[in-house]
């Protein structure tokens, strides 16, 4: 693969964990160290959910402020550093999304990202290789490989919800559905992963 | 409805809470039961570590540089960052100043023996320094040369610098005054007097500044900074990397 040669970009959570322990501190470099690892991965995030780049680099601004001034908090929230700043990232974005959305100034297309068509592809191939050139963190991977195994429709319906805060009955709107469909699935969807996922941390 | 003995139904509002879908009148309730339930705030982290990990089935793209100076500047980290590296400096210096010779005794000899000087005999008063790293790893040689002003560097394991940035080395008084001595990249040239590399390219003379005798120095230490140096002569802007006591010889 032309690409094998670049190193892997995967976040290593051990590394970013003492980053924000430093930065409780108020270590500056160990904040920039943390930005700079993160920050792409939390922007592409922050992108798909606003869909313009002025708003979500704003909301990038907010959470890595919050970040700075909320770290000394972060040990007692005995979440790994990824789900914790995407915590952070995502109510941020969220908050945003509600009140232009209230204002009617946010047209959000609903269309599936692209990287993530690719992590599906990767986990229908036989082969092993494109899913770890994909660089996916650990948790991610196990959430690929577990949502790989659901319905594509169901997947979609959690992916809706996840990424664009959207209720059973906006979700079953986008997707034509009738609303009770939506939710089972959805219910459905989660009770499969919880015991998939929890299967993955056993094995 | 009490959700407190209802393991699965737990689960189930916690990741519809988590997700997002849970809503309106049940998400409320459901918050203030987490609010004063332990045992269903480590329900929600496990769904939150099980599904926030989907954010990674995103494209990447890398913000503009402008987001990081924005940060910064909100939260004043440049001021913060410098100000923080001269108190650690000035810090460390009572640490070094009452570390023991020991150590440094052994590699005064290296010293002497790596920088002869050029002049036959030795100098009346001779100085040397061993700048080390965090690990105490030796980095970099000094010895004075009191004839003509200058001290001379010699790098024992040269550091990796990105081409953006500059080496500086500083003299830090007994009084604590901290100066600039030059920027010690090879063939650099900085302040009044031009620091030059010898002709093996190896030997870094370096002129001390006005107000800088050989006997002026407590500590020598060298930081990071951008290409071209701090911009004061009194005050680095970036880590100190390497740094080491300034000793006469007997």
């Amino acid at each position: 693969m032309a690409n094998s040669s670049i190193p892997s970009k995967a976040l290593d959570p051990a590394q970013m964990h003492l980053w924000l322990l430093a930065v409780a501190k108020q270590d500056a470099q160990a904040f920039r160290s943390l930005y700079e690892v993160s920050s792409p991965k939390l922007f592409g995030f922050v992108m798909r959910i606003l869909q313009q780049r002025e708003l979500a680099e704003e909301v990038l601004q907010e959470s890595f402020v919050n970040i700075w001034n909320s770290a000394s908090s972060y040990q007692a929230s005995l979440a790994s550093p990824m789900t914790w700043m995407t915590t952070i990232v995502r109510n941020r974005a969220f908050d945003l999304l509600r009140k232009l959305n209230n204002g009617q100034h946010l047209n959000v297309s609903y269309d599936t990202d692209a990287f993530e068509t690719e992590v599906w592809q990767a986990m229908e191939s036989q082969d092993a290789t494109p899913i770890q050139a994909l660089e996916l963190s650990q948790d991610a991977a196990s959430l690929a490989r577990c949502m790989s195994r659901l319905e594509g429709l169901h997947r979609q319906a959690m992916s809706l919800a996840y990424f664009h805060d959207l209720s059973h009955s906006e979700v079953a709107e986008q997707m034509q559905l009738p609303m009770g469909t939506v939710k089972s699935w959805i219910r459905r969807g989660l009770e499969k992963l919880k015991v998939c996922l929890s299967k993955g941390a056993l094995a | 409805m009490n959700i407190q003995h209802n393991q699965r139904l737990q689960h189930k509002l916690a990741a519809e809470f988590v997700l997002g879908t849970l809503r309106g009148g049940a998400r409320r309730r459901f918050n203030t039961w987490l609010q004063t339930d332990p045992h269903l705030q480590q329900i929600v982290r496990e769904w939150q570590a099980h599904l926030m990990p989907m954010m990674e089935f995103s494209t990447t793209k890398v913000p503009q540089a402008q987001v990081w100076n924005n940060i910064e500047k909100q939260l004043k980290l440049g001021a913060e960052r410098s100000q923080k590296a001269v108190f650690q400096f000035l810090n460390e210096l009572k640490f070094w100043r009452g570390l023991s010779m020991v150590a440094s005794a052994a590699l005064i000899l290296v010293a002497v023996f790596v920088l002869k000087p050029q002049d036959n005999g030795l100098p009346a008063e001779m100085y040397v320094a061993t700048l080390s790293d965090e690990k105490a790893q030796p980095i970099a040689i000094i010895s004075s040369d009191s004839k003509r002003r200058q001290v001379l560097l010699r790098f024992v394991n040269r550091p990796q610098v990105a081409s953006n940035q500059s080496l500086e080395l500083w003299s830090i008084s007994k009084e604590g005054k901290v100066r600039s001595l030059g920027l010690v990249d090879q063939a650099s040239n900085v302040g009044n007097g031009a620091n030059t590399t010898d002709k093996s390219g190896e030997i870094l003379r370096i002129n001390l500044p006005e107000g800088v005798a050989n006997d002026t120095p407590q500590l020598l230490a060298i930081s990071l900074e951008p290409k071209g140096g701090s911009g004061n002569p009194e005050k680095p802007s970036g880590p100190i990397l390497f740094k080491g006591n300034w000793l006469k010889t007997v």
